[in-house]
């Protein structure tokens, strides 16, 4: 139990540092409303059309440019000496489990809130809510997985702030193209018996990488 | 000079055999592959021989993690660069062949985007490396990522292609031509043609390790 105990503090912690500095959540909340109206004033300006598809594409390139300003800067704020009293305290696998707890959170409020701003400027074009929510979530955890052993890496790698796009665009994309496939299941509403093996995929995907940030991540963070 | 080693002896006559059949030996004439069927013996094996080196060079990062000897994480690397010569080499070979028979250099087959995929990873891995100034770090945290990325990779060619329909033959239906049928005596080249390639790949890994050593040897030791 005070493995868990120790998860339960780290993650609140997190959330606490989060909610003081209002100003970090501030700023990602800002950055998804912004790239909306930006994207919204493109189309507009371009006379475009937004049909289903489009929009389903518009939004997750949302969800994936705002993960990366949410995992970007949790590592590197943790890299002082703060980080390696947490080593002392706690077993390491629980940093990294930590980290992606939060890191789902964060996305969370970030995706739902992307759904929200992209249905004010545009419309809602999600026929099957249900499924469109597992989809969120599936991709939430994708992308907490694939990209928080990322961000530590590039954190570890030093300043160069580019490192974690570069490393993680290629990483992501397996994720991205299962939850694109899932969420056109959404939009149609083509029913759940269609959608199954694609969330069991996904679901398999999420699991090992979720599976190997947690190996992995001692030999990165002790040496 | 230390005398070749018994598989390097296997390596000489079979690319022999290989591109002498590859070029000279008889193929089947099939409606739109004509000739461009001979690329089977050296498009196909590239991917063949990248999948092995990468699979060398994950398997030699797991063995760093494990062991911290530093040889470990030489012959990682090595395998990783001449895996990205074999992914170009397939890329090049495979988009001269699609422009014949499907019309485009890039025809969003799934096959092809997986491939320039995981052509992105293992870029992302030499970029990695070079922003790393210590050994040890390079050696660490490089692993790390080489053992995460290779698992993401896997899925991605052998998994998601069957989600989708594909221009490769034997996917999605595409009656397309399949070799193993149609001409038996195409089998008697294609399976050495892997071997072989293969067997090529880790020669040059082999010759781009001890390179290494000897110029790690020589800074260290003055």
């Amino acid at each position: 139990m005070t493995s868990l105990h120790h998860l339960y503090i780290l993650v609140s912690k997190d959330l606490k540092v989060e909610f003081r500095q209002r100003i970090l959540t501030a700023t990602i909340l800002l950055f998804v409303a912004s790239a909306c109206f930006t994207i919204y004033q493109v189309f507009f300006a371009g006379k475009a059309r937004v049909n289903p598809l489009v929009w389903n594409a518009i939004f997750w390139m949302v969800v994936l440019f705002s993960s990366f300003q949410v995992v970007g800067k949790s590592f590197a704020k943790e890299l002082d000496k703060q980080f390696w009293y947490y080593l002392f305290i706690v077993k390491s696998e629980l940093l990294i489990v930590s980290k992606l707890i939060y890191h789902f959170l964060m996305l969370n409020v970030t995706s739902w809130l992307a759904w929200f701003f992209l249905s004010v400027f545009f419309t809602n074009p999600v026929q099957d809510v249900g499924l469109f929510a597992v989809a969120i979530e599936l991709a939430c955890l994708g992308l907490a997985a694939g990209l928080t052993l990322i961000s530590a890496i590039s954190a570890k790698a030093g300043k160069n702030s580019s490192l974690l796009p570069v490393l993680g665009f290629p990483l992501i994309i397996p994720t991205l193209l299962f939850v694109i496939k899932l969420s056109v299941n959404a939009l149609d509403s083509l029913g759940w018996d269609l959608a199954l093996p694609h969330i069991a995929t996904l679901a398999s995907l999420d699991c090992i990488m979720v599976a190997l940030s947690f190996i992995l991540f001692p030999y990165l963070w002790r040496g | 000079m230390p005398p070749l080693k018994w598989w390097k002896w296997i390596t000489i006559p079979l690319m022999v055999y290989v591109v002498y059949m590859g070029l000279m030996g008889k193929v089947p004439r099939l409606p739109i592959l004509n000739e461009t069927v001979r690329n089977l013996y050296f498009h196909v094996p590239m991917w063949f021989g990248m999948i092995f080196l990468f699979g060398a060079s994950v398997w030699f990062s797991i063995q760093y993690l494990r062991t911290g000897n530093i040889e470990h994480d030489v012959k990682a690397a090595s395998y990783v660069d001449i895996g990205i010569v074999f992914g170009i080499l397939g890329l090049l070979t495979g988009m001269l062949w699609a422009k014949f028979t499907w019309g485009e250099y890039w025809s969003n087959d799934p096959k092809q985007n997986a491939s320039a995929i995981g052509m992105m990873i293992y870029f992302g891995y030499l970029l990695l490396r070079g922003s790393l100034s210590s050994d040890r770090d390079k050696a660490r945290i490089s692993s790390v990522y080489s053992i995460f990325a290779f698992a993401i990779l896997i899925p991605l060619i052998y998994v998601l292609p069957r989600f989708t329909d594909s221009l490769h033959p034997g996917n999605g239906g595409n009656p397309g031509f399949n070799p193993y049928d149609q001409a038996r005596y195409m089998r008697p080249v294609f399976y050495p043609a892997v071997l072989g390639w293969t067997l090529t790949g880790f020669w040059i890994g082999d010759l781009i390790i001890r390179y290494k050593l000897i110029v790690k040897n020589r800074i260290e030791n003055g």
